[in-house]
């Protein structure tokens, strides 16, 4: 008995120590984490998402999906208000959330609703939920618990190890059922160190993968979507094993292809409403190319770019003679009346999907997170020609950066054909200048050529366009002002055809810039680069991790010319300079003439995105870029005796 | 999900939450009647549906024709012009006319119906995007149309909108138009988000196209209620696009009403008139009207023709009570009198008021710092000089309200609630040099406390992080006994600091590195006068604020309402929040160097004095740090830009020289700067004597002098603003030094190698 007692007072004074350092524990983990999360309130400890499957009756969607994530959350600071973001549509439903203390209290919280509006889509039908949960000093913890329900599968496509917030440890665990056939792609593990364990159980295979220690998910300017380098799983639902039958579902591209094309061979486009149009358009057209362009300018220039993302209307798209009539519509919207457009004038045209830039899939994994933008293929002398209406004063032969090199799903009937949008480099996308300028007292000034090509061309055309008629001139100065040094006093300003999307386009200006040339004794100290190049030399952030993303590779090539002042001859010519690696180059050249010093400068952006693991050699070499760029010529007086 | 920029969201959704409401049907979007007659997409529609879809469309049509029939009926003439003058030809847009109706009137309630119509043509592409995402509130009744080039129409079912989030991007064009919705703060308009927005996609608009629209909105008010007060209008009648015809028409039914209205800035005088219905109506004509210009250092509400209109309905006994300006029952006010407007100060100070709570701040404050008070306290009711001057006073809040105190020496100290970017004693930017009504009193019943309280009109820290969400309670000290106040008005000018007293002063030392591409800069800044309220959001933090008084008053315990103290977490999480700030001023002290130069190196920042407690003091700081970018190499040479040291002069480009209103300042000022730079061994300057400039008349000066001594190369160099306003006919002069000082940001000199 004294035994008894002896045990059970060990057992109570274990206990309460093992309680009264839960007690401690979690203001001590705050403290100890506090320097190790200086700018967060509020961190996981621990993060575990569960995902389940249920077999559905319906086979067109014969299973749904469950995810629960339970977030055990510190708060690092006193007296703290934490928000988390629960975003859903009409294809996923937010079953619960709930926070509880650790006694598994409920815990009052606020939940706010509101629609949510991303970039650039008119209506989206995403909702978000925001929790706001009070701590009420530093070391407090609570659990947040949430549940999502993805009614059809094909909605289902990703799960990320990060959160909003700092996560100490995270764990995913998926409960394949036997009865499901589904790949799971693992992306971005590398320097994640997560380990994956597999368990047998009697009707499914347990799947955890563990790591610990994931940044909070962050944004910034050029940033690179977060599925490009933050770890995280890919879903594609294959095939749901029933006792009599098996309903396949997304097991091939194929399959996903069937749904994309079921989907467009419901609409109703009305053609005979676009026939007037289509013949006024190439009435009098002999080529082929011609009737093209006039089809597909028309479309850029006259259809706005409005989208609707609401359940399926975000994959069907409107009728033809809808978007016709209401001189609006989204991508597939503008590139299926493109497509009919095209087909009443006898081309056999096609719909198509591709995944932007933005999207960090191709098509090896079937599933609809591949794609985010429609386009129309016109096939000519077997020939693939893209267009994407909503690329505004985009030629025929040219595409968008954010498409290029993108792999792109054309409609074939009940086939598909899979092709590549053609990827070019830099060079096609130039913008020239070229200056002639001589000293006037201390001004300098004379004449500059802008010649703009590719996507510098349709960038300027469409701003142009779209500027206020009587703000054009104010929007060309700011333009020129942008590249060249402050202060620079413009005049005669011409331009080329602002609506010719074909031609380089061409700015010509006279140009003053005062005060740019110090004096001395017998010495005129001067730099002919006016160019600031602000868009080239940002320093970038080297703590981030994601990619700095360029609008668009390109090359800008500078020739400044500078007529020797009469009575002087160069004292000091600065040195040149390549830069010269696989993501840029930047190069000076100063070369001497008779009566004239020449400055080249090349500006080439090799390629859309510098990993962030060059940010600080890109910082170095812009800052020695800029210093050079800065050098001053020195002319000296010509001596009588000389 | 795709978008990442958490963050922001939830601050946008925070503040919107309230227009979380179910989404509109996707499918009611299609249901428009066209002039063409075009069917709804879906192909499976059958007969019946058709029939329901030409229903709706006739609906959508006839509402709009009967609105608009039944109230612009008499205003046919203005919205059958369409010919638009030939100086406009190249407008993006062109308002044909714009007719609006305030009509005020009794049931069982009080009501404010507002009906507006706008016939806006397109005239380019730019319009035309604009135009396309058209934006209303969901309280109001719209109808819509697009006028073909052709004549044709085609009628919007507003319906087919979607709720949007409320966001500052909805531009301005569209909030101004739901004017009933804005209402007036001490310093600026701002949108009620009371209410959902929506968002209509407008089909088939094209460059030539006309859109004509109407809304109608009731608002009520409870009879009842002492008083019932609707609020206030400021209606501008310049904006974004040219305006051809435009009418604003009050109607109002006499049954104990006190309205204030008028026009201003040029704005056409308001005529009144009785009605068919024997009411009174006021109506404003306006034609012509060119759109608005923003110029620098100017003020809407000194530039912009604009109407101001206020109500308010009261039983006849609390017509004394009414807390705001007004005249006579049922009679016309256009101007505020001077014993009118003490009425309304002194009832506004009746308890549980903000006034109130202000004189119970300021009760605290002057315990704090003038103990030796002995003297009598004057109410100066001042116009904060961008709004206009004290016969410009028509709606609540036109003011602002401070207290004078003549303390033992003589000398007058002004007051306002404590905060942290204002001096104790000083007059406020805002109060100019127009002129104030005085309230005299002699109050000096000032009990003993020695609490610091933490006022919840604290300006939130320049990192938008305000103390906690959860302390947001009324931390006021106890009330300052009201017995004496309002003994006599009368209207003076305040004696305004002097450009000489108003100083930015810089010193500093630099010193090049090996290579002469970085400046080490250390650097200290003392600020007076009125500059302090100007520079303390770069320099002072809350932090500051709370320590200023902690030291001098030895209090470590903060109060909240009616003296209790707070509670634990609280205390803590203030002072945990204010800690962080001083690291996030080092990041804002950054940002503003960033701004100006290449900043290499940010070492140290310190405080020396905040300048708070008196007018007299300074608010002084000192820094170091490192940047680059102002040398440029030449052989062995350097040329360095000097004229970069000082901070960036306002440029004016020529599209701004042309000058329409008069100019107003902060504050009359003087920024000066003098910079010790070391020369490096074997160097030797060239080019100084560029380096000095003078240019003085009577709107400024600016003065620049470079010197070597003692191998350092010397650069004085002083702007000053000698006036607070001046006449836009003195801006050719103004223009004289601003670009001298413009100018000299280019300035050089030569660093030759001996």
């Amino acid at each position: 008995m004294r035994q008894f007692f002896l045990i059970l007072s060990l057992f109570t004074m274990i206990c309460l120590i093992s309680y009264s350092q839960k007690e401690k524990s979690g203001l001590e983990k705050a403290i100890e984490l506090s320097g190790k999360y200086p700018l967060n309130d509020v961190i996981a400890l621990n993060s575990t998402v569960k995902i389940n499957f249920k077999k559905r009756k319906n086979p067109a969607s014969p299973v749904k999906i469950y995810v629960t994530t339970v977030n055990k959350l510190l708060c690092l600071d006193a007296k703290t208000t934490f928000y988390d973001p629960f975003f859903y549509n009409k294809t996923q439903k937010l079953h619960r959330i709930s926070v509880v203390n650790k006694s598994n209290e409920y815990i009052r919280h606020k939940i706010i609703t509101s629609i949510y509006e991303r970039e650039g889509i008119f209506y989206d039908d995403y909702k978000v939920k925001i929790v706001s949960i009070d701590f009420n000093k530093k070391g407090d913890m609570l659990t947040l618990l949430s549940k999502e329900e993805y009614p059809d599968f094909k909605y289902f496509t990703s799960v990320f190890f990060n959160e909003y917030f700092p996560v100490e440890q995270k764990k995913i665990c998926i409960y394949l059922p036997e009865w499901l056939d589904m790949e799971i792609k693992e992306l971005n593990f590398e320097g994640n160190n997560i380990t994956k364990s597999i368990s047998q159980h009697e009707d499914y295979t347990l799947l955890t993968y563990s790591s610990t220690d994931f940044v909070k998910i962050n944004s910034a300017e050029n940033y690179q979507e977060p599925a490009f380098y933050l770890p995280h799983l890919l879903f594609a639902c294959k095939k749901v094993y029933n006792m009599k039958d098996t309903i396949t579902m997304f097991d091939s591209l194929q399959d996903m292809y069937t749904w994309y094309k079921q989907l467009i061979n419901e609409i109703d486009n009305k053609p005979y409403m676009l026939i007037d149009l289509v013949n006024n358009l190439t009435y009098n057209l002999a080529t082929d190319e011609e009737k093209i362009e006039a089809i597909y300018y028309w479309v850029q220039d006259n259809i706005r770019y409005i989208a609707f993302e609401d359940g399926l209307a975000g994959y069907k798209p409107s009728p033809a003679c809808e978007v016709y009539m209401n001189r609006y519509g989204d991508c597939k919207g503008m590139a299926n009346l493109v497509k009919e457009m095209l087909k009443i004038a006898g081309f056999d045209a096609r719909l198509s999907w591709i995944g932007t830039r933005r999207v960090a899939y191709d098509y090896t994994l079937p599933t609809i997170a591949t794609s985010d933008h429609q386009i129309c293929t016109v096939i000519l002398d077997s020939k693939h020609i893209f267009l994407d209406p909503t690329a505004k004063y985009m030629p025929v032969s040219e595409h968008g950066e954010y498409i290029q090199g993108k792999p792109v799903l054309i409609e074939d009937g009940i086939n598909y054909i899979l092709d590549t949008i053609p990827d070019v480099d830099y060079l096609s996308d130039l913008h020239e200048i070229k200056r002639r300028c001589t000293i006037k007292n201390t001004d300098l000034s004379g004449e500059c050529q802008h010649s703009l090509h590719g996507e510098f061309r349709q960038w300027i055309l469409y701003f142009v366009n779209y500027t206020k008629t009587n703000d054009r001139n104010n929007m060309f100065l700011k333009f020129v002002n942008q590249y060249s040094s402050q202060g620079l006093e413009i005049a005669n300003l011409k331009t080329s055809d602002i609506e010719d999307r074909k031609a380089p386009f061409r700015l010509d200006y006279y140009y003053t810039l005062k005060n740019a040339v110090f004096m001395t004794g017998d010495d005129i100290y001067v730099n002919i680069d006016i160019d600031i190049d602000r868009e080239y030399t940002t320093t970038l952030d080297t703590t981030r991790i994601a990619a700095y993303l360029f609008d668009f590779r390109n090359w800008k090539h500078t020739i400044n010319e500078l007529l020797l002042p009469e009575g002087y001859k160069v004292k000091y010519l600065p040195d040149d300079l390549t830069i010269d690696n696989d993501y840029y180059l930047f190069s000076l050249k100063y070369t001497s003439d008779r009566n004239k010093i020449i400055l080249e400068k090349n500006i080439i952006i090799k390629k859309p995105s510098l990993p962030a693991d060059l940010f600080s050699i890109w910082n170095n070499n812009i800052k020695k870029f800029r210093e050079h760029t800065e050098s001053q010529i020195i002319f000296t007086k010509i001596k009588e005796n000389e | 999900m795709n978008n990442f920029s958490i963050p922001l969201i939830i601050l946008i959704l925070l503040m919107t939450a309230s227009y979380a409401e179910a989404q509109q049907k996707p499918s009611d979007r299609r249901k428009v009647k066209t002039g063409q007659t075009v069917k709804p997409d879906n192909n499976q529609l059958s007969e019946s549906n058709i029939s329901k879809y030409d229903a709706i469309a006739d609906t959508v049509e006839r509402n709009f024709l009967t609105e608009t029939g039944t109230y612009f009926m008499n205003d046919e003439y203005m919205f059958s012009n369409r010919n638009i003058p030939e100086r406009w030809s190249n407008e993006s847009a062109v308002v044909l006319a714009h007719c609006e109706y305030n009509d005020f009137y009794f049931t069982s309630s009080f009501n404010h119906r507002h009906v507006s119509r706008k016939m806006i043509m397109v005239l380019d592409k730019n319009a035309v995007e604009f135009f396309s995402t058209f934006y209303f509130s969901t309280r109001k009744r719209i109808g819509l149309r697009v006028i073909k080039q052709d004549g044709t129409i085609r009628y919007i079912n507003p319906k087919s909108g979607v709720k949007t989030v409320y966001q500052s991007t909805i531009p301005e064009f569209f909030r101004v138009d739901e004017a009933p919705d804005f209402i007036i703060t001490s310093q600026y308009f701002f949108y009620a988000p009371s209410f959902g927005i929506k968002k209509l996609a407008i089909p088939d608009l094209e460059t030539g196209d006309i859109i004509d629209y109407y809304t109608y909105y009731v608002n009520q008010r409870t009879k009842e209620a002492a008083p019932a007060v609707f609020n206030p209008l400021v209606i501008p009648l310049d904006m974004e696009y040219p305006i051809l015809q435009q009418q604003y028409v009050f109607t109002i039914e006499k049954n104990n009403v006190f309205y204030n209205l008028n026009s201003y800035n040029g704005a056409p005088e308001i005529e009144e008139n009785i009605d068919e219905y024997g009411k009174v109506k006021y109506t404003l004509i306006d034609h012509d009207r060119e759109k608005h210009k923003w110029e620098i250092w100017s003020s809407q509400y000194i530039s912009r023709p604009y109407i101001k209109f206020f109500i308010v309905h009261s039983e006849k006994k609390f017509n004394d009570k009414i807390p705001y300006f007004h005249g006579r029952p049922n009679e016309w006010t256009n101007v505020i009198k001077d014993e009118e407007v003490t009425r309304a100060v002194m009832n506004s100070l009746s308890e549980a008021s903000a006034n109130s709570m202000m004189l119970d701040k300021i009760d605290n404050y002057l315990r704090k710092n003038y103990l030796e008070l002995k003297d009598t306290l004057e109410f100066i009711n001042g116009v904060p000089k961008y709004f206009g001057k004290l016969n410009d006073i028509l709606l609540p809040g036109e003011y602002d309200l401070f207290l004078k105190v003549k303390i033992s020496n003589g000398k007058d100290i002004y007051l306002y609630p404590p905060d942290y970017y204002r001096t104790a004693g000083a007059l406020p930017v805002a109060i100019g040099n127009t002129e104030v009504m005085i309230i005299e009193t002699n109050n000096n019943d000032l009990s003993e406390n020695n609490d610091i309280y933490i006022s919840d009109d604290i300006h939130k820290p320049s990192d938008g992080k305000q103390i906690s969400d959860n302390n947001k309670e009324d931390y006021y000290a106890p009330s300052l006994k009201q017995n004496n106040f309002g003994l006599l008005t009368y209207r003076t000018l305040l004696k305004q600091p002097s450009y000489t007293e108003n100083v930015y002063d810089i010193k500093a030392g630099c010193r090049f590195n090996e290579n002469f591409r970085k400046i080490s800069v250390i650097k200290t800044g003392t600020i007076s006068g009125k500059l302090k309220e100007v520079f303390s959001s770069e320099i002072i933090i809350f932090y500051d604020f709370i320590y200023n008084e902690i030291s001098k008053y030895s209090v470590t315990k903060f109060k909240k309402s009616k003296g209790y103290p707070v509670d634990d977490n609280t205390q803590q999480k203030i002072m945990s929040d204010s800690i962080r700030l001083v690291n996030k001023r080092i990041e804002n002290r950054k940002d503003v160097l960033s701004k100006k130069f290449m900043l290499e190196d940010y070492k140290s920042f310190g405080l020396i004095n905040t300048g708070m407690n008196n007018f007299n003091s300074y608010l002084s700081f000192s820094e170091e740090y490192t940047i680059s970018g102002l040398t440029k190499k030449a052989g062995d040479d350097f040329l360095f830009t000097i004229g970069k040291l000082i901070e960036d002069q306002p440029e004016i480009k020529n599209e701004s020289r042309d000058r329409q209103n008069d100019l107003i300042h902060e504050c009359a000022q003087s920024r000066n700067y003098f910079f010790e730079i070391e020369i490096p061994e074997d160097y030797r300057i060239e080019g100084i004597e560029q380096l000095t400039n003078m240019i003085s008349n009577e709107t400024g000066r600016f003065s620049s002098l470079g010197t070597v001594k003692d191998n350092k190369l010397i650069l004085s160099v002083s702007v000053s603003y000698n006036n607070e306003t001046m006449s836009k006919n003195n801006w050719d002069k103004f223009l004289e030094i601003l670009d001298a000082a413009s100018n000299f940001g280019k300035a050089q000199v030569l660093f030759k190698k001996n």
